[in-house]
């Protein structure tokens, strides 16, 4: 009878069952642990899961397996009903249940071979204990057909307690599913959805019979009860109205009345909550996806939802973006005929702007709000509220804010567990907060909100903080960082050390107070989406995590970069800025260390890769004369020499200069990490749609994805994370050759400042600079030419009543004679070292003009002109500056202790 | 009675069972990716949708293809990512694949592959991506298995 479904609908079936076991192991923990005071929805949880495992099993045929998941279904149910309570023994059966059935599902088609006999022995005496036999059965017929079924009593009970209806629905497997596209456990979990399935099989007998007209479509009977009205069941389930006929319930209910061995119900048990009518599909840990759509579908009857395949939805907003680009390029076709065609201008207008508004649209229909992640956590905050004895709040903020489905989904994990660290580590016990004065209640306050063409969202405590110190002390325990390191980190890096791998541990960690588990995975699930995660802490306020996240992965804003004739994107959210080093300056910035290429950038050293290396691409440049594009035989930047090659071509002048050296460098981020691209042309930003690789290509790493281009070019996009790993750049090495570096560039300011020298600028002849030390120098004075005096060869001036000679630079050294025509002149009279300030100074030096007196810090060279007295030369304040020795001068003049003294 | 279309790489005639065809083109711009597999030749851009082009005479154990006025692709059906339950081909990521061929052939018809004898100078590629061959007039064409040229190594 099996052969009416596939394997493959066989297979998604144990696949689910199994889902459905392991969801509600936790659940049957609870309920062994909490006996009679477990929630109502932990019973439920579990009834529906075994309840639906029953309903398949039914519809495969799988006897074996829907005789005991029936017999655990019943136990639950009267649990549900309060009339059992989960005893240690009731457990027990229910768990060796659970381990059948999973035993059953690991060899589907061998299933009936498991024995279960022991277990379902032990059921069914729990059962009859509360006088439920699993073998009364009733006998029940549907309107208008001749055939009776045999449905089981206590279900049929409860479902008329219940004030439900029973119905026997018949589905034929081509018309009614294949050919509408609906899986057989589709059509089951429909059911399921709007009531409770009693019965599913595939009625033989029918086919032989009345219904043979349609040949070979195999009928399916449903038997379930539901509180919908018939004509409404029928739409729920997708089913023409004459296939869905509700059964003659008064003639039940009288055949129930007569069974004698009937249980007490004297007290009606409790209305069941809503949920209990609500799919295993829209079980909050089950599928988040399809929960909307399956209540919207169920409670508004399809008018105001719709139900979508997710894959529909994907293809359409592949092709929305491609109409994009085929607008694009029609636009860009055409735009000459413009004017000679009246009226396109505003057709090719129209076209656009439809094109925009269907683009967005389709992206709205993959948007979902993010209360669908947030609406969970009050109910786990609850539980775990409860289980650890403190008073905790959860708020929500903007819970109406709508991300992609798919981002939505993959939020769920980071967010449950910055959550569970909130209540866990950070919010304290009632007693301790108020011995803070804090309110006794701890609030965690969820927000949602747009910024920035982003979505932020914040978790926010106002738990005990986090204690940087001991956070600190544990990652250098951990040897995360080095003490000489910590030393040095800022109150914000040390807070972010929580998001290292390896911070935390299996170890218990409540030592530190505040959060700290698992954070690194948090981070890596939100940087997977393009996203970063922050925090902010403060010591017996609060912590706020902040996550920013793209709205949409589909569609992401890239810098387009070319490589070679190759082009690539890079998403901007890698992208931390854009570095252009001249070629000039490419020496001085673009170094090596340990055989890997560095930047230089504001005192950080980053590593640089080239994306031609990692990407195995030969590596060209542009010919400046000729504009050929030729292959680069360079080794490295950093490295001058051409590689050595057997037939060297002549080289005509130096490539060095004329080679175009500029480098285009691409920052971009990896976790905390940064490290520069570099790549030879930039092109713009552009939108791009995501499309996922080949599987014949992901091995490469290097990539996330391709895109076509508005040009109809298909590139690749580049995937930072990958491209670093291919490039194998150590962070860690780095860091400690920048630690390095700040030591040595402490030691070497020091020694800079000790070279540090006050001179004093002049002018000889105009344009030609000097400069003398200051402590060279005793005094500056400004003489006018009428009053010097000649005498013999040399020149005098009376000073301070008493002849000083003069030397004119020109004379010793070779540099151009002063000016004949100025009236006033200035002197330079140099202090001798050894004598005091009173002292007559032996000569004066004559100069045309003082410029300045400044402080420079210079690394003199050794200079062409020849002459005593000079100690060489630097550029000063933009020229060239001869740096002199006034006594060395003097001496050189014989003036030094000679005829002056 | 089987139709097989037929394609040329390096000497070699080549044959797929049609079935297996979606369509032919003509080479377009291929984007080469860097740090594939020799036989990826690169992506193209087929109305929208990416196709990866397997490098036929790489894969058959011979020099890279030089792109010719002759060269097509050869588009195929067959989604090498296997088609996950349930069904469908999840939207959008289904692999299409296109194999570069030197020249396109006619297109031959014939009671399925004969049992005649693989040619002898086969490389060891060639055999392995055999799954018959089929003497025709324009001489032995060798039938290639779809699967085995997209298993992943």
């Amino acid at each position: 009878m099996t052969s009416l479904a596939d394997e493959s609908i066989i297979a998604d079936f144990v696949a689910e069952s199994r889902e459905h076991l392991s969801t509600i192991e936790p659940d049957l923990l609870a309920m062994e642990d909490l006996g009679a005071k477990v929630s109502q929805e932990v019973i439920n949880r579990v009834f529906r899961a075994i309840h639906s495992l029953k309903g398949g099993a039914g519809f495969f045929a799988f006897e074996a397996l829907k005789k005991l998941s029936h017999a655990m279904e019943s136990v639950l149910m009267l649990v549900r009903d309060g009339k059992l309570h989960p005893t240690p023994d009731l457990m027990d059966s229910l768990f060796t249940g659970v381990d059948r059935l999973r035993a059953m599902l690991d060899d589907i088609h061998a299933s009936d071979a498991v024995p279960c006999a022991k277990e379902l022995a032990g059921l069914e005496a729990i059962l009859s204990g509360q006088g439920v036999d699993l073998t009364e059965t009733v006998k029940g017929r549907a309107k208008g057909t001749k055939r009776d079924f045999d449905l089981d009593a206590e279900g049929v009970r409860s479902a008329l307690r219940r004030g439900m209806n029973i119905y026997r629905a018949i589905a034929y497997l081509h018309r009614d599913l294949k050919d509408q596209g609906m899986a057989p456990l589709q059509f089951l979990n429909n059911a399921l959805s709007v009531g409770t399935c009693l019965d599913a099989f595939i009625d033989v007998e029918a086919i032989a019979g009345l219904e043979s007209c349609l040949e070979e479509d195999l009928p399916v009977t449903l038997l379930f009860a539901s509180v919908l009205e018939p004509d409404l069941a029928a739409l729920a389930l997708k089913l023409p109205v004459e296939q869905v006929k509700a059964l003659e319930v008064k003639a039940l209910k009288d055949k129930l009345k007569a069974k004698p061995a009937k249980p007490p119900e004297a007290a009606p048990a409790p209305p069941p909550p809503e949920e209990a009518q609500a799919a295993p599909g829209s079980d909050p840990e089950d599928r988040p996806e399809d929960r909307p759509e399956a209540r919207g579908s169920a409670k508004e009857g399809g008018n105001e939802t719709l139900r979508v395949r997710v894959d529909l939805l994907t293809n359409l907003m592949n092709l929305a973006g491609e109409l994009v680009l085929g607008r694009n390029q029609l636009v860009r076709a055409i735009t000459e005929y413009r004017n000679e065609i009246p009226g396109l201008g505003a057709i090719l207008q129209n076209v656009n702007q439809v094109t925009t508004e269907m683009q967005e649209g389709i992206m709205q229909t993959r948007m979902q709000p993010i209360g669908t992640v947030f609406n969970r956590f009050p109910r786990i905050i609850r539980d775990m509220s409860r289980q650890l004895g403190k008073q905790i709040e959860v708020r929500i903020e903007g819970a109406e804010v709508e991300l992609d489905k798919s981002i939505v989904e993959m939020l769920v994990d980071p967010l449950t567990h910055i959550i569970r660290n909130c209540a866990d580590h950070a919010i304290e016990g009632p007693a301790e907060r108020k011995k803070a004065r804090k309110n006794p209640t701890g609030v965690i306050h969820l927000h949602a909100y747009h910024e920035g063409g982003q979505i932020n969202i914040a978790v926010r405590d106002d738990g005990r903080g986090i204690d940087s110190r001991k956070v600190l002390e544990k990652a250098v325990a951990k040897g995360l960082v080095t003490p000489a390191r910590a030393a040095e980190m800022t109150e914000r890096e040390i807070v972010h050390l929580v998001f290292a791998p390896g911070f935390s541990t299996a170890e218990t960690v409540s030592d530190i107070s505040g959060r700290g588990v698992g954070m690194d995975v948090v981070r890596t699930n939100v940087e997977k989406l393009g996203g970063h995660v922050e925090m902010e802490t403060e010591v017996g306020l609060g912590t706020t995590v902040r996550l920013r996240l793209p709205l949409t992965l589909a569609i992401i804003p890239s810098m387009i970069v070319g490589v070679a004739d190759h082009r690539f994107a890079i998403p901007q959210v890698n992208v931390v800025e854009f570095v252009w080093v001249k070629a000039s300056e490419a020496a001085q910035r673009i170094e090596q260390v340990q055989g890997a290429l560095v930047l230089r950038l504001r005192d950080k050293l980053l590593p640089l890769v080239r994306l031609a290396d990692v990407l195995g691409i030969p590596r060209v440049y542009k010919d400046p004369a000729t504009g050929e594009t030729l292959p680069d035989r360079r080794i490295s930047i950093a490295d001058r020499r051409e590689a050595e090659s057997a037939e060297a071509p002549p080289r005509e002048g130096d490539r060095r200069e004329d080679w175009r050296t500029d480098h285009n460098i691409i920052v971009l981020r990896v976790g905390k990490n940064q490290y520069g691209v570099i790549v030879d042309e930039l092109f713009d930003i552009e939108e791009i749609v995501v499309k996922p690789l080949s599987s014949f290509i992901q091995g490469t790493k290097c990539f996330s994805g391709a895109t076509i281009l508005g040009d109809g070019r298909v590139i690749m996009i580049l995937d930072a994370g990958g491209l670093s790993t291919a490039a194998l750049l150590h962070f860690s090495d780095l860091q400690a050759e920048e630690l390095r570096r700040a030591e040595e560039e402490k030691r070497s300011a020091a020694l800079k400042a000790s070279r540090r020298r006050s001179v004093i600028l002049f002018e000889a002849a105009s344009g030609e600079r000097f400069a003398v030390p200051q402590d060279h120098v005793l005094r500056l004075e400004r003489i006018l030419r009428s009053r010097i005096e000649l005498i013999g060869e040399r020149e005098y001036i009376e000073y301070r009543g008493e002849g000083l000679p003069l030397v004119r630079l020109d004379r010793h050294l070779e540099v151009r004679p002063l000016e004949g025509g100025l009236q006033e002149y200035f002197l330079v009279i140099p202090k001798i070292p050894g004598q005091d300030s009173t002292a007559r100074p032996p000569a004066g030096i004559l100069i045309s003009e003082i410029l300045d007196a400044l402080d420079v810090e210079v690394e003199l060279k050794k200079v062409e002109v020849r002459g005593p007295g000079l100690l060489g030369s630097a550029v000063v304040q933009d020229h060239l500056t001869l740096f002199l020795d006034p006594v060395d001068l003097l001496r050189a003049a014989g003036l030094m202790g000679g005829d002056a003294a | 009675m089987s139709q097989f279309a037929t394609f040329r790489v390096g000497e070699r005639l080549f044959g797929l069972d049609i079935l297996g065809v979606r369509e032919i083109i003509r080479v377009s711009n291929i984007t080469p990716v860097p740090r594939s597999d020799a036989h990826i030749r690169g992506l193209i851009n087929l109305r929208g949708q990416i196709v990866t082009i397997l490098d036929l005479s790489v894969r058959l154990g011979h020099e890279p293809a030089q792109v010719k006025d002759s060269s097509h692709i050869v588009i195929l059906k067959h989604a090498s990512a296997s088609v996950p339950a349930g069904g469908q081909p999840r939207g959008g990521t289904a692999d299409v694949m296109g194999l570069l061929v030197d020249a396109i052939g006619d297109v031959v018809e014939a009671e399925g592959a004969l049992a005649e004898a693989p040619p002898a100078n086969l490389t060891d590629a060639e055999e392995r991506f055999l799954a018959g061959v089929l003497k025709t007039e324009a001489g032995l064409l060798v039938l290639l298995n779809v699967q085995e040229l997209l298993s992943s190594n």
